[in-house]
C-alpha cells in the first residue's frame, strides 16, 4: 500500500472534524437537510414512476415503499456520519441508572466489592497522607528548596552543629545571598495572666531573610543587633502578639523576658514559626572570638544565590575550612579529625531520615491496593460470567456489544468511586493514631489532614483502577462467542478455560503479593522485638527522669549549680515513694557527651572516644547501672577520698585490655594534676535499644571529685509503686522551686528507652496492619475462586460421586486444587520477597533479609490460612447430591 | 446495520465515487448514473445508498452543496474533492490488479500446474 502523503491525512481529518462538530452544533439543521434530501429523492423516483405510466398515487405509494423505512435510514445516515462514536461515547444518564439497578440487584458482590476497593483505597490514602504532609510538602517558606541546612562533620561524622568561629568565617562564601545561625532558647512569658514558659529561638540577625520572612509589624532584627552587648530587643509570633492583645501599638513597648524587659520590634506574620514552633526570636549575641576554651556551636542555614548548588556551597565552604587556624588542643588529647562542612536542604536534615521508611510502606500499600484490585477483578469477572444470558438477550434485541460494555464499566465505576468515597473515611480517622505513632511526622503535625492533593490522588487512583479493573472484566463478559453458544441452547453459563485461567491468575498473583508483605511483616516485627530485646545496661522500670536546664544568667558557675541540684535532690527524695535520688552532668540516651581519648601504656596506642559521666553520690543507684565487678559509685567517694572510677566493660575492655580492669588504674589522672584514678566497679554499657554496638563507652566519676565541671543536666529518681503518683508531686516541688530559672523536661525513664525504638515500633505496627489486610484479602479472593469452581463442576462432581468416589475424595481433590494455587502463590511470592529484600535489609536489627525462620513461617501461615479459605467450597463439594447434580444441566 | 450481499460497502463506495466524479449530482442522480454506467447489471439497494454517500462525505471523499434540481425543487447536491479522487485512483487500481489476479487464476490450464 502506497505512503499515505500528509495533506491527504490532514485532509482527511479536517473533513471528519467538521463533519463531527456539524453534527454537534447543528444538529437541527442535519435533521432537517436529511429530511429534505430524503423527500426529495422519493419524488424523483414517484416523477420517474409516473413518467412510466403508473398512476400518481400509486407512484408515490411505489417510490416511499422501496425507499424503505425513513427512520432507519436517518438512523443509519446518522452513524455513517460518526456519530456513534461521539454521541455514544460518553455514558448517557440510562446507563448510569442500569448500573446502579444492577448493582442493587445483588447486594452482596457491590457491599463485597465496595468494601474490598475501600479498604485498599483506604490504607493508601492513609499513608499517601502522611507521605505528602512529610516528603512531599515543601516547608512553608518562601522558595523552600534554597535553604540549605549546614553542619561540620568530624572524621566523617557529622555532628549536626556548626561552631560558632567557623559560621562567621563562612559568611563569606559566594554561594549564599544570606547566611545565619540559630538555636532554641526558652525563657518565662508573662502575658495576660500566670508566667509561662515558652519556646523561641535565638537567631543571628540574618535569620529572617535565610527563611525568606517579612514582618506583618514593624522590623526584623537590625545588622549591629545581634553582636555581644547589642541591645534586648524581641520579635513575636502572631500567635504570641495576640497574647499581648494583639494591637499594632504593641511596637517599641517592652515585655518581660526570664524577668527581662525587652523592646518588641516587630511581630511575624501568622503561621511563621521557623525553625520550629517557636513563639518568639532573640537576637543571638555572639561574635567570633572564642570564649576561654569553650567552644559554642549553633545551628545554621543559608539561602543559596540563585544558580548555585549544594555542590558550589560545599566547595566553598570545604575551602574556607582549610585555611582557618587549626583549633587548640588541650596536651594529651588528640587532634580532631579532618572536618568537612555538610550541607544539604533544610527538608532533607528535618525528614532526610524518615525516606527509606515511608518509602518502603508506600510501596507495600501499593501491593495492598493491588490485591483489593485483583479482587474485585475476579468478582467482576465472576458477576459477568453469570450474567451472560441477561447479554444474550440484550444482543439479539439489537444491542452492540460496546453498549454493554460501557455499562459494565459504568458499573465497575460505580463500585470503584463508592470504594473511594468510602475509603476516605478510612484516613479521616486513623491517621490522627498513625500520627501518634510516628516520630516523624509528629513534626508536621499540624500539616497533616486530608486535603485537596490526597483527594486528587484519591480520585485520580480510584478512577484508574475501576477502568483498568473493570475492562477486562466487561470485555470478558460480553464476548460474541459466549453469546453466540448461549443463544444456541446451553442453559449454563461458563466462563472458558481462558477467564478462569485469568481468575486463577489473579488469585496466584494476590497470594504472591500477600506473602511479601507478610514477609516483610515478619522481618519488621522480629526487627523491632530483638531491638526492644536489648539489654540498654541499666534499669528504665521504676525510674524518673528529669533534664534540668540551668540558664547561665541565674547560675554563674557550676558550684552554684551543683548546689541548686543538691537541694532539688534532697526535696525529692524526702518524698515518701522515693528510693534513690542522683544527678549527672550528661543525658544517658543519645544527646552530646564530653568525651575523652587515652593513650593505653600497653599498646602505646590511643584508645577510642570515650564518655565521660560526673555523676552524684547516689546517681548509679537511682539509675539502675547493672554492675559486673565491684562496686556502684556512692557517698564513699567524696571529695577527699582517693580518686575512683567506674567502667563500662566496653570501656574496661579500651583502656586495660588483657587483664581484669577492676582495682586497676586508669592510665592516667581524670583531673589535671591529680594521680590516676583506681578502678571499683565495671557495669554494663549504656546501649540505646536499635543499635548494634553502645554509641561509646563510658567513665563514671564522682562530681565530688571534678574540679571544673559541665552544669549538671540529668536527675534520676528510682521510687516503689505507681508512677501516676509521684509523677504530680515532682512536679509541684519543680514547679515551686525557682520557675523563673528552671526548665524541667519530667518523664518516665521508661519513656526515653520507648521513644528511640518509636521508628521501629510505627514501621512495624503498619506493615503488619498492611499484611493482615492483605491476607483477609487475598483468602477472600481464593474462597471466591475455589467457590466458584465448585459450582461450575457440580456435574462433575456429581459424576465422580456417582463412580464410587467417596467423600473424602472430593474433599481432597477440591483442597488440592486449591493447595496448588497456594503453592504456586507462594513460590512466586517468596521469589518477590528474596528480590525486593534488599530495600528493607537497610532498616533491620538483628535479623538478616534472608532471614530463613521467617522465609519458612510466613509460607507456612499462608497455607494454613488458605486452606482454610479452601474448606468451606471443599466441604460443599462433598455435599454435593450425585442426583441432583446429574439432573442439573 | 444490516449487511447486502449484493455490493459490499467498499465496492459500493467505488462505484458511488465513480458516479459523482463524472459530474455534480443529487443522490437520486447518483443511482440511475450507477444504473447506466453500469448498463443496468448493478441496482443499488436505496437503504444502502445515503449511508454510503454520508459516510463518503464524513471522510472528506465528496462535498455537497444545495442547488436547484430539474424539477425545480431545492436538492443537495454531491461533487468529487481531491482526497476523493485520490482514493478512488488507489481503489480503482487494487481492484484491477484483483480482478487480473482472479482472471489468471481461473484460466489456468492443467500444463502450467
Amino acid at each position: 500500500m502506497p505512503a499515505i502523503p500528509g495533506w491527504a491525512l490532514l485532509a482527511a481529518l479536517g473533513a471528519r472534524l467538521r463533519s463531527l462538530a456539524r453534527g454537534l452544533f447543528h444538529r437541527d439543521d442535519v435533521e432537517s437537510e436529511i429530511r429534505e434530501e430524503f423527500q426529495h429523492h422519493v419524488e424523483m423516483r414517484t416523477a420517474a414512476l409516473v413518467r412510466t405510466g403508473v398512476s400518481a398515487a400509486d407512484a408515490a405509494l411505489q417510490a416511499r415503499r422501496e425507499f424503505g423505512h425513513v427512520d432507519t435510514h436517518r438512523a443509519d445516515a446518522r452513524e455513517s456520519r460518526g456519530f456513534r462514536s461521539l454521541d455514544q461515547a460518553f455514558f448517557s444518564v440510562l446507563d448510569v441508572k442500569l448500573a446502579l439497578r444492577a448493582l442493587r440487584h445483588r447486594p452482596l458482590f457491590t457491599a463485597v466489592a465496595i468494601i474490598t476497593f475501600a479498604l485498599g483505597i483506604g490504607a493508601t490514602t492513609t499513608l499517601f497522607t502522611i507521605v505528602n504532609a512529610v516528603l512531599l510538602r515543601p516547608l512553608p517558606y518562601a522558595e523552600a528548596n534554597r535553604i540549605v541546612s549546614v553542619s561540620e562533620s568530624e572524621d566523617g561524622k557529622d555532628h549536626e552543629v556548626t561552631p560558632v568561629p567557623d559560621y562567621f568565617a563562612w559568611r563569606h562564601a559566594d554561594a549564599f545571598s544570606s547566611l545565619a545561625m540559630y538555636g532554641g532558647t526558652s525563657r518565662v512569658v508573662r502575658a495576660g495572666g500566670s508566667p509561662k514558659r515558652m519556646s523561641g529561638a535565638s537567631v543571628s540577625a540574618s535569620f529572617f531573610s535565610v527563611f525568606g520572612a517579612r514582618p506583618a509589624l514593624g522590623r526584623t532584627f537590625a545588622s549591629g543587633e545581634d553582636t555581644p552587648n547589642g541591645p534586648s530587643v524581641v520579635l513575636l509570633s502572631h500567635a504570641l502578639w495576640l497574647l499581648f492583645g494583639g494591637d499594632s501599638s504593641v511596637v517599641g513597648k517592652a515585655i518581660a523576658l526570664d524577668d527581662h524587659p525587652m523592646t518588641v520590634v516587630g511581630v511575624m506574620p501568622a503561621g511563621f514559626a521557623a525553625p520550629r514552633a517557636a513563639a518568639f526570636w532573640v537576637p543571638m549575641q555572639m561574635d567570633s572570638v572564642a570564649d576561654a576554651g569553650v567552644t559554642f556551636y549553633a545551628q545554621v542555614a543559608g539561602r543559596l544565590k540563585p544558580g548555585a548548588t549544594l555542590d558550589d556551597a560545599r566547595a566553598q565552604l570545604a575551602a574556607i575550612l582549610v585555611q582557618r587556624p587549626p583549633p587548640a588542643v588541650p596536651r594529651g588529647m588528640p587532634k580532631p579529625g579532618p572536618v568537612a562542612p555538610v550541607v544539604m536542604t533544610l527538608h532533607e536534615r528535618m525528614f532526610g531520615s524518615t525516606r527509606p521508611a515511608l518509602l518502603m510502606l508506600l510501596g507495600a500499600v501499593g501491593f495492598l491496593l493491588l490485591i483489593a484490585c485483583a479482587n474485585v477483578a475476579n468478582l467482576l469477572l465472576a458477576r459477568g460470567a453469570s450474567r451472560q444470558r441477561e447479554f444474550a438477550v440484550r444482543v439479539a434485541l439489537g444491542a452492540s456489544r460496546w453498549r454493554l460494555v460501557r455499562q459494565l464499566l459504568c458499573e465497575s465505576l460505580a463500585v470503584s468511586l463508592t470504594g473511594a468515597g468510602l475509603g476516605l473515611l478510612i484516613p479521616l480517622w486513623t491517621v490522627g493514631f498513625f500520627v501518634r505513632l510516628s516520630p516523624a511526622s509528629v513534626a508536621r503535625v499540624d500539616h497533616i489532614g486530608v486535603d485537596g492533593g490526597v483527594l486528587a490522588f484519591t480520585a485520580g487512583v480510584s478512577l484508574l483502577t475501576g477502568v483498568l479493573f473493570g475492562l477486562v472484566p466487561a470485555f470478558a463478559a460480553t464476548r460474541p462467542d459466549a453469546l453466540q453458544s448461549l443463544k444456541e441452547g446451553g442453559t449454563r453459563s461458563t466462563s472458558t478455560s481462558a477467564e478462569h485461567r485469568i481468575r486463577q491468575a489473579l488469585v496466584v498473583v494476590e497470594l504472591g503479593t500477600a506473602l511479601v508483605l507478610l514477609t516483610g511483616a515478619g522481618l519488621l516485627t522480629r526487627s523491632f522485638a530483638r531491638a526492644l530485646a536489648v539489654d540498654v545496661g541499666f534499669e528504665p522500670a521504676h525510674a524518673l527522669s528529669l533534664a534540668v536546664h540551668l540558664t547561665r544568667a541565674g547560675y554563674p558557675n557550676d558550684t552554684v549549680a551543683r548546689a541548686f541540684f543538691d537541694r532539688l535532690a534532697s526535696r525529692v527524695r524526702a518524698l515518701p515513694a522515693v528510693q534513690s535520688v542522683g544527678y549527672a552532668d550528661a543525658p544517658a540516651l543519645g544527646g552530646y557527651h564530653m568525651s575523652t581519648r587515652m593513650v593505653i601504656p600497653q599498646t602505646n596506642e590511643m584508645s577510642p572516644p570515650i564518655a565521660v559521666m560526673r555523676v552524684s553520690a547516689d546517681f548509679m543507684t537511682a539509675f539502675g547501672s547493672k554492675l559486673v565487678a565491684g562496686r556502684l559509685l556512692d557517698a564513699r567517694d567524696g571529695a577527699g577520698a582517693a580518686p575512683v572510677v567506674v567502667l563500662s566493660e566496653n570501656a574496661a575492655r579500651a583502656l586495660i585490655p588483657g587483664r581484669t580492669a577492676l582495682g586497676g588504674t586508669m592510665p592516667r589522672g581524670m583531673e589535671p594534676g591529680s594521680p590516676p584514678a583506681t578502678v571499683v566497679g565495671i557495669v554494663r554499657d549504656i546501649q540505646e535499644p536499635g543499635l548494634d554496638a553502645p554509641r561509646l563507652p563510658q567513665i563514671y566519676q564522682p562530681i565530688a571529685q571534678v574540679s571544673a565541671a559541665e552544669y549538671p543536666y540529668l536527675m534520676a529518681v528510682r521510687y516503689t509503686g505507681e508512677a501516676a503518683e509521684l509523677l504530680p508531686a515532682v512536679r509541684r516541688i519543680t514547679s515551686g522551686f525557682d520557675p523563673m530559672q528552671v526548665d524541667v523536661t519530667l518523664g518516665a525513664m521508661q519513656d526515653e528507652v520507648d521513644r528511640i525504638v518509636a521508628p521501629r515500633r510505627f514501621d512495624s505496627v503498619v506493615i503488619n496492619v498492611f499484611a493482615a489486610l492483605a491476607l483477609v484479602l487475598a483468602a477472600v479472593g481464593l474462597y471466591g475462586v475455589m467457590a466458584y469452581q465448585v459450582t461450575q463442576r457440580t456435574r462433575e462432581l456429581g459424576i465422580r460421586m456417582a463412580l464410587g468416589a467417596d467423600r473424602m475424595r472430593m474433599l481432597r481433590f477440591v483442597v488440592g486444587d486449591g493447595l496448588r494455587l497456594t503453592l504456586t502463590g507462594s513460590a512466586l511470592g517468596v521469589a518477590l520477597s528474596l528480590a525486593l529484600s534488599r530495600f528493607v535489609a537497610g532498616m533491620l536489627f538483628g535479623v538478616s533479609a534472608h532471614d530463613p525462620f521467617t522465609y519458612v513461617a510466613v509460607p507456612a501461615v499462608l497455607i494454613a490460612v488458605a486452606l482454610g479459605a479452601c474448606y468451606l467450597p471443599a466441604w460443599r463439594a462433598t455435599q454435593v447430591d450425585p442426583t441432583v447434580a446429574l439432573r442439573h444441566e | 446495520m444490516p449487511r447486502h450481499a449484493d455490493l459490499l460497502p467498499g465496492n459500493l463506495d467505488l462505484v458511488i465515487l465513480k458516479a459523482i466524479s463524472l459530474g455534480e449530482v443529487h443522490g437520486y442522480g447518483v443511482l440511475l448514473r450507477i444504473e447506466q454506467i453500469s448498463g443496468g447489471a448493478i441496482a443499488v439497494q436505496q437503504g444502502a445508498l445515503y449511508p454510503a454517500l454520508y459516510r463518503l462525505e464524513h471522510q472528506g471523499m465528496i462535498e455537497s452543496s444545495w442547488g436547484t434540481s430539474e424539477n425545480n425543487r431545492r436538492a443537495k447536491f454531491y461533487r468529487i474533492t481531491p482526497l476523493g479522487r485520490r482514493r478512488f485512483g488507489e481503489e480503482k487500481a487494487s481492484w484491477s490488479r484483483l480482478a487480473d489476479a482472479i482472471a489468471l487464476a481461473l484460466n489456468a490450464t492443467p500444463q502450467e500446474i
